[in-house]
C-alpha cells in the first residue's frame, strides 16, 4: 500500500511539474514543430488539404504518458529510456494522424471517437512499453477463476 | 509440420502473434474504443435532452457535495456557482469519456467475464464520483486561487483523466480478477 501511495504521490508531482512545463514552452515549440512537419508530409502522401490550423488542446496527452513511463516500478533503464523516446515519437506520428481530422470536422477540438482514442493514447503506449512490470499482473489475471 | 512451414503459414502466425497480450490487450482496446466511442457519438447526437440531463445531474451532485461544506454554493441547470465563481458543465466534464475508456480498459482485459461484469458498473460509478471530487475541487481553485484556475483546469483534464482510470482500473483488479 505504501508502495502503491508513493507512485501516486510522484505521479501528481510529476504530471503537475510536466503540465507546468507544458503551458509554459512545450506547447508553443510543439506547434512550431507540428507546422513545420505536418504540412509537408500531408502533401508527401496527398492531402494537402489539411492544413494545422490551431494545435488542437488534446496533444497534452504527452503529459501523463511520460508521468506514466517515469512512476512505473520495475522497468530497466533501457526500458524506460527507450519506451520514453519511441512512445513519444510514436504520440507524435499519431497526432499527425489525429490533425487529419481537421479535414471533416476544422477547429480546436477533436471529433468524438478520435478524441476518446487520444485520450486512451497514454495508456495504450504506457501499456506497450511498461509490459515487463504488468506481466505479472496479466499473468495472474489470465488463470481460470477458482470457484 | 516443420517449424519452416510453421512460419509461413499465415493462420498459425496470427495466432502465434494473438497469443502475445503484449500485442493483443492494445489492439483489442482499440477495436473497443472504437466501437464505444461511435455508440456515444451516436447517443450524443440522437439524444442531445439526455446529455443535458446528464450536465444538470453532475452539476445537482457537485452542488450536493459542496453543500456538505459550505452554503455558498447554487446551481442553476448545468451552472454550479461557489461564492460568485462559477463554472458550465459541458458534457466532456460528467466523465462519460473516461468511463469509455475505461469500460474499454476492462473488456480488453483477460479477465473472467463476472469481474468483468461487476467492474464496469461500479467502475464507471467510482469515476463518476472522483469526477464530481475534481469539479468541486476545481470551483475551490478558482474561488480561492483565481490566477491558478487555467493551469489546474488543463490539469485536471488530461492528467487526471489518465490517473482516475488507471486508479479505478487497479482497484477493480486488486478486487475482482486478482481474488
Amino acid at each position: 500500500m505504501k508502495k502503491v501511495s508513493l507512485v501516486a504521490i510522484s505521479f501528481v508531482l510529476i504530471s503537475i511539474g510536466l503540465t507546468w512545463f507544458w503551458n509554459e514552452w512545450a506547447r508553443a515549440g510543439y506547434a512550431d514543430l507540428f507546422n513545420a512537419v505536418a504540412p509537408p508530409l500531408y502533401e508527401l502522401i496527398g492531402l494537402g488539404d489539411a492544413r494545422v490550423v490551431a494545435l488542437r488542446e488534446r496533444y497534452i496527452n504527452f503529459v501523463p504518458f511520460v508521468s506514466l513511463v517515469l512512476v512505473t516500478p520495475g522497468l530497466t533503464l533501457r526500458r524506460r529510456t527507450l519506451g520514453l523516446a519511441l512512445g513519444l515519437v510514436f504520440m507524435f506520428v499519431c497526432h499527425l494522424m489525429l490533425n487529419l481530422t481537421e479535414l471533416f470536422q476544422p477547429g480546436v477540438s477533436l471529433p468524438i471517437v478520435p478524441a476518446i482514442v487520444s485520450d486512451a493514447l497514454p495508456l495504450l503506449v504506457w501499456s506497450a512499453v511498461a509490459y515487463p512490470a504488468l506481466t505479472g499482473f496479466l499473468a495472474k489475471a489470465g488463470e481460470p477463476e477458482k470457484e | 509440420m516443420s517449424t519452416a512451414e510453421n512460419n509461413l503459414d499465415p493462420a498459425r502466425r496470427f495466432r502465434t502473434l494473438w497469443s502475445n497480450p503484449q500485442l493483443r490487450y492494445p489492439i483489442l482496446m482499440i477495436a473497443y474504443l472504437i466501437v464505444g466511442g461511435s455508440l456515444f457519438s451516436l447517443f450524443l447526437s440522437e439524444f442531445p435532452e439526455a446529455v443535458e440531463e446528464m450536465d444538470r445531474l453532475t452539476a445537482i451532485c457537485v452542488h450536493r457535495f459542496l453543500g456538505l461544506f459550505t452554503d455558498l454554493s447554487t446551481q442553476r441547470a448545468a451552472t454550479v456557482t461557489l461564492d460568485g465563481f462559477a463554472v458550465l458543465i459541458i458534457i466532456e466534464c460528467v466523465g462519460l469519456l473516461e468511463m469509455v475508456i475505461y469500460s474499454a480498459c476492462v473488456l480488453a482485459f483477460p479477465a473472467p467475464l463476472r469481474a468483468k461484469l461487476w467492474g464496469i458498473p461500479l467502475g464507471c460509478a467510482a469515476i463518476f464520483s472522483f469526477n464530481v471530487l475534481r469539479i468541486t475541487t476545481l470551483l475551490v481553485v478558482g474561488r480561492r486561487w483565481n490566477e491558478y484556475f487555467e493551469f489546474f483546469h488543463i490539469y485536471f483534464w488530461q492528467a487526471t483523466l489518465i490517473a482516475m482510470i488507471v486508479g479505478v482500473l487497479y482497484g477493480w483488479i486488486k478486487l475482482f480478477v486478482h481474488r
